[in-house]
């Protein structure tokens, strides 16, 4: 390789391709590889020596864009560039999707990707990934969303996570991990339980609305267990504490109250008589304005879990905290039952049925 | 001839693999010796595409030092890239088959 045309033309191909280090290294190997090649099979045909050159960079074609396709799968800025593309239509999809979907797009069926990676998260960017995904597929390859943008987006979203499925799985473990669907929607229902449970209670029902809620959560809970790698005991303490008496966005609350009981407003009437149920919405947003639950879940703590083929027997230490005291503190028994022909199935309990066993005081 | 390879490049490549790993160079040589010269693609442009199907887990490679002169980097087809390969030649055939049977409406 000594002739500097075909030192140039390998030059040119690896800089246009942006490759480094290993990559740069064994692309300059192979390219060296294929004039080597050459050379011998064309001096074996008797070709000139001075006109192999000529032949072995004509045939080649141009290097600049052989080495552009290279860029493709090695150039850091192109694949960054990629990324933030992809979810630059993942969250302009969500702005267009969002208001015209809404919680149904958790709904639809996507294919195998999402079963094997985590999206459980804040609300709007799990919309935001699906979205993304929808969007992305039809901007490339399967594959290239596979093993780009979804691990990048998963990411985005784990890190803004606070949902308490992902407590349970240290993060060399989540790809490795399936998590249904079916807790993605749990956890999700368990969001709008809360804001609308917020909404229709009065002050005096107190207990008994932590204790609801507190359910909903740890429903949710032990499904995680079920899918913890180990039976250790898991303390999960919570950096943002989950506040049962924010209602953040009302209008938000009311979509939410509105879909999580599906509109069945007498129930909320029933719970709370002093609204005047003259109009649907007014009847929400007088609820929600009450805003009337204070407690923070603090810690939880899974006690023990024993675990079958297909049932496991969760149970919770759980602290409920006032704004400064705890104020409670509960052993919480559920047993989760996996039923195989669940996913895709879109409703939960076809998946996962949790039943409560028992509630005590320590 | 040309227009027709575009997109087809890939199961070329896939084919000559089909019997036996290959380094570039000799898969470039087989296609054209197979196709009696008629196809002879851009030498380069063979590389970005085994690296791609590389990628996608349709062949996988190993390299071997050779007495003289570099080494060589053989590349050979996966279970994912046969079942690849099945599936492009169906569609190919299917096609050439569809345009023989307009070409023999006409005739010609």
């Amino acid at each position: 390789m000594s002739n500097v045309e075909y030192e140039k033309l390998v030059e040119q191909v690896l800089k246009a391709s942006g490759a480094l280090g290993s990559a740069k290294k064994d692309l300059r190997q192979e390219l060296e590889n294929h004039i080597w090649e050459a050379i011998r099979v064309l001096e074996g045909e008797g070709v000139s020596s001075d006109n192999i050159p000529t032949i072995i960079i004509q045939r080649f074609g141009s290097p600049r864009e052989i080495g552009k396709q290279f860029a493709t799968m090695y150039n850091t800025i192109y694949v960054v560039g990629k990324i933030i593309l992809t979810f630059t239509i993942g969250l302009v999809a969500l702005f267009i999707l969002l208001p015209l979907e809404g919680p149904d797009a958790f709904y639809k069926y996507h294919d195998a990707i999402e079963e094997r990676y985590i999206d459980v998260g804040w609300y709007d960017r799990t919309v935001a990934l699906h979205s993304g995904l929808d969007a992305s597929e039809c901007t490339y390859p399967v594959d290239g969303v596979e093993n780009v943008g979804l691990p990048a987006g998963n990411i985005l979203t784990l890190c803004h996570t606070k949902w308490l499925v992902m407590k349970f799985l240290p993060p060399l473990q989540i790809s490795g991990t399936r998590i249904d669907r079916a807790d993605v929607l749990r956890v999700m229902k368990m969001e709008g339980g809360l804001r609308s449970v917020d909404a229709a209670y009065g002050e005096d029902d107190l207990e008994e609305i932590a204790e609801l809620v507190l359910e909903d959560y740890l429903r949710a809970l032990a499904i995680g267990a079920w899918h913890a790698p180990t039976d250790d005991i898991i303390a999960m303490n919570f950096d943002e504490p989950i506040e049962m008496g924010e209602a953040v966005d009302r209008e938000y609350a009311l979509l939410e109250a509105a879909t999580y009981w599906e509109g069945d407003l007498s129930q909320l009437v029933e719970w709370n008589p002093d609204i005047n149920p003259t109009d649907e919405v007014e009847l929400l947003r007088a609820a929600c304005e009450k805003q009337l639950l204070c407690y923070t879940l603090r810690q939880a703590m899974v006690q023990s879990v024993s675990r079958g083929d297909d049932q496991a027997v969760v149970v919770f230490d759980v602290q409920l905290h006032g704004e400064s005291d705890v104020v409670n503190a509960s052993h919480f028994e559920f047993q989760v039952t996996r039923f195989e022909h669940g996913y895709p199935n879109d409703t939960t309990d076809d998946i996962f049925r949790v039943t409560k066993g028992f509630a005590y005081l320590p | 001839m040309t227009d027709l390879l575009k997109g087809t490049t890939s199961t070329l490549i896939l084919a000559a693999l089909s019997k036996e790993e290959l380094y570039g160079y000799r898969i470039i040589q087989l296609i054209k010796e197979t196709s009696d010269d008629a196809l002879s693609l851009g030498e380069g442009s063979v590389y970005p595409i085994l690296h791609a199907l590389e990628g996608k887990g349709l062949v996988k490679s190993r390299w071997e030092t050779q007495e003289i002169g570099p080494a060589r980097k053989y590349y050979a087809l996966t279970a994912k890239g046969k079942k690849e390969l099945e599936g492009a030649a169906k569609v190919w055939r299917s096609y050439t088959g569809a345009v023989d049977g307009v070409l023999g409406f006409a005739g010609v």
